[in-house]
């Protein structure tokens, strides 16, 4: 029984750091603009296309796929970017919201015209026996995805407090007004967040398409649930919350899947969010900059 | 150094500025005192670039910076101490020193350090908080950081909106001796300010700012003649 249980956390951990990363992209999105950009998902998945049609068309390797999915992810980006936010950036944040739900529709109709259909194959990674360890096995992609992710965040933490770029982010995201005042311009900084985002979206979409063997037009929308629901519970807009929203999403979804049955998998994942709605709505990490920034103002 | 003719901008639909005349001298103290609502915080976003004004020109030292970018208009030399403070309360108090030299920090890395350095020796207890969070930190001791941190970008004019908002007396009687500091090292400032009692104490010269005009310019002592102008700024008495 423990043993089933460890097993199912470890896998957990593997699928959750993937969620991590899609749950990074969202926050380091929400956290800047203070916006929510429903077609996160979308634009990735349009990534993974362009990452299959080379795959398909020009037989490409896997490190030609892995690439134009993130530079193709990181374009869709800079498109929902420049429509749902910059062009209106003075408007109210339910339009950027609004119209990013637009921009989804949008891109998902040009995937499903171009690629009429529907399930298409995708190189995986590496083909190798899973490690074993005593009762416990891994599987090599998934253990890549957790290796990955684990660099990406070590990079893009270093990013965040060792570089002029980081600096300014980290200024913007905690009060734009205050780092207008220092010369930081706004516009780019957030230009650059998303470029990040996407990028971020690109490899996550990589590796779990790569692991699945194929992608569908679904993915945007599964892409979108399940970065969104890893940053709700981790906390809006924090970064560590988004790592310990996902690895939490991931684990979840593995042991009720293990416990309960493939119908429950999602259940269960929607019942722990709603239960973090209720009783903890900043999630795991949101709760404490409240506290702070309560204790910021009484100060005063 | 600072020339402001005829500014008028728009807050939203507001006309907040209509017509401001404003000069501050290099090495002095000019003093912006204004009701609530006047158009003091306006008119600071205005010379820093964020709100662009519908007429009239500034010039600081010769040079017009209307339309410059709030970047631009730092690395000529302006630099403020916002209202309210507004330093990033999740952002230690080192970093936050960081984010004032934002603009020259590609340039010049290591001169923003020792200035960080020569900052610590300038308020000792911010270095002895050097690594707690901003947010953590009280009234006074953001406002000692509001204003480091607007130094850090080495300005030549300081603009400093309402310090003494919100502080206790003995609190701002420090803030105000930074000020006096500030001065007597050769640092322009222009300051808006409620407290004219305080104000006036350090001002060189002052400027009275009604419903979106300059509606008085003179020196402190002038004030104190002016009966009306005593009588809504400085209390009856």
């Amino acid at each position: 029984m423990a043993a089933d249980f460890i097993q199912n956390c470890l896998d957990g951990l593997m699928i959750g750091s993937a969620y991590s990363l899609l749950a990074i992209g969202f926050t380091l999105i929400f956290g800047v603009m203070r916006r929510l950009n429903l077609s996160y998902g979308p634009s990735i998945m349009l990534g993974a296309f362009l990452g299959t049609l080379v795959y398909l068309e020009f037989q490409a390797g896997n490190i030609v796929v892995a690439l134009v999915t993130v530079l193709g992810a990181i374009a869709a980006g800079i498109y929902v970017e420049r429509v749902c936010f910059w062009a209106i950036r003075r408007g109210a944040a339910a339009a950027s919201m609004v119209s990013s739900f637009a921009v989804w529709m949008q891109l998902e109709e040009i995937v499903t015209v171009f690629f009429p259909e529907r399930t298409y194959s995708f190189p995986s990674m590496i083909e190798a026996e899973p490690i074993t360890f005593g009762p416990f096995f891994l599987a090599i992609e998934n253990l890549i995805m957790f290796l990955s992710a684990v660099l990406l965040t070590v990079i893009l933490h270093f990013c965040l407090y060792h570089t002029r770029f980081g600096l300014a982010l980290r200024a913007v995201s905690e009060n734009p007004r205050a780092a207008e005042f220092m010369g930081i311009n706004i516009s780019s900084i957030m230009f650059w967040a998303f470029v990040t985002a996407s990028a971020f979206g690109g490899v996550a979409a990589y590796l779990i398409i790569s692991t699945d063997g194929q992608v569908t037009p679904m993915f945007g929308i599964w892409a979108t649930f399940k970065g969104l629901i890893a940053m709700m519970l981790g906390g809006m807009g924090s970064i560590p919350g988004a790592i310990l929203g996902g690895l939490l999403l991931g684990i979840i979804e593995t042991n009720s899947l293990w416990y309960l049955g493939v119908e429950y998998r999602d259940l269960a994942a929607y019942f722990v969010l709603f239960m973090f709605l209720v009783f903890r709505p900043g999630g795991i990490m949101g709760q404490v900059s409240v506290l702070r920034e309560q204790a910021a103002t009484r100060r005063v | 150094m600072l020339q402001i003719n005829n500014i008028c901008t728009n807050y939203g639909a507001i006309e907040a500025l209509r017509g401001v005349n404003l000069d501050a001298n290099d090495g002095e103290i000019t003093c912006l005192l204004g009701p609530n609502g006047a158009g003091k915080s306006t008119l600071m976003m205005t010379i820093m670039g964020i709100l662009s004004p519908r007429e009239g020109t500034i010039n600081f030292n010769g040079t017009s910076i209307v339309n410059a970018s709030s970047g631009q208009i730092i690395d000529k030399g302006i630099a403020l101490v916002p209202e309210n403070r507004l330093v990033f309360p999740e952002m230690d108090v080192r970093d936050n020193l960081m984010a004032g030299a934002y603009s020259r920090l590609a340039k010049e890395k290591l001169e923003c350090l020792a200035d960080i350095d020569e900052m610590y020796r300038r308020f000792p207890k911010l270095k002895e908080r050097e690594k707690q969070l901003a947010g953590t930190l009280s009234g006074g001791e953001q406002q000692m950081l509001a204003v480091a941190r607007a130094l850090m970008s080495k300005p030549k004019l300081l603009l400093m909106d309402e310090p003494s908002l919100g502080l206790a007396p003995l609190i701002v009687e420090e803030i105000f001796q930074i000020i006096r500091d500030l001065h007597s090292d050769g640092t322009s400032i222009l300051l808006v300010e409620q407290n004219a009692h305080m104000a006036l104490q350090v001002a060189d010269r002052f400027c009275l700012l009604e419903q979106g005009r300059i509606t008085f310019t003179g020196e402190p002592g002038q004030l104190e003649e002016n009966e009306l102008i005593k009588r809504a700024y400085l209390g009856s008495s």
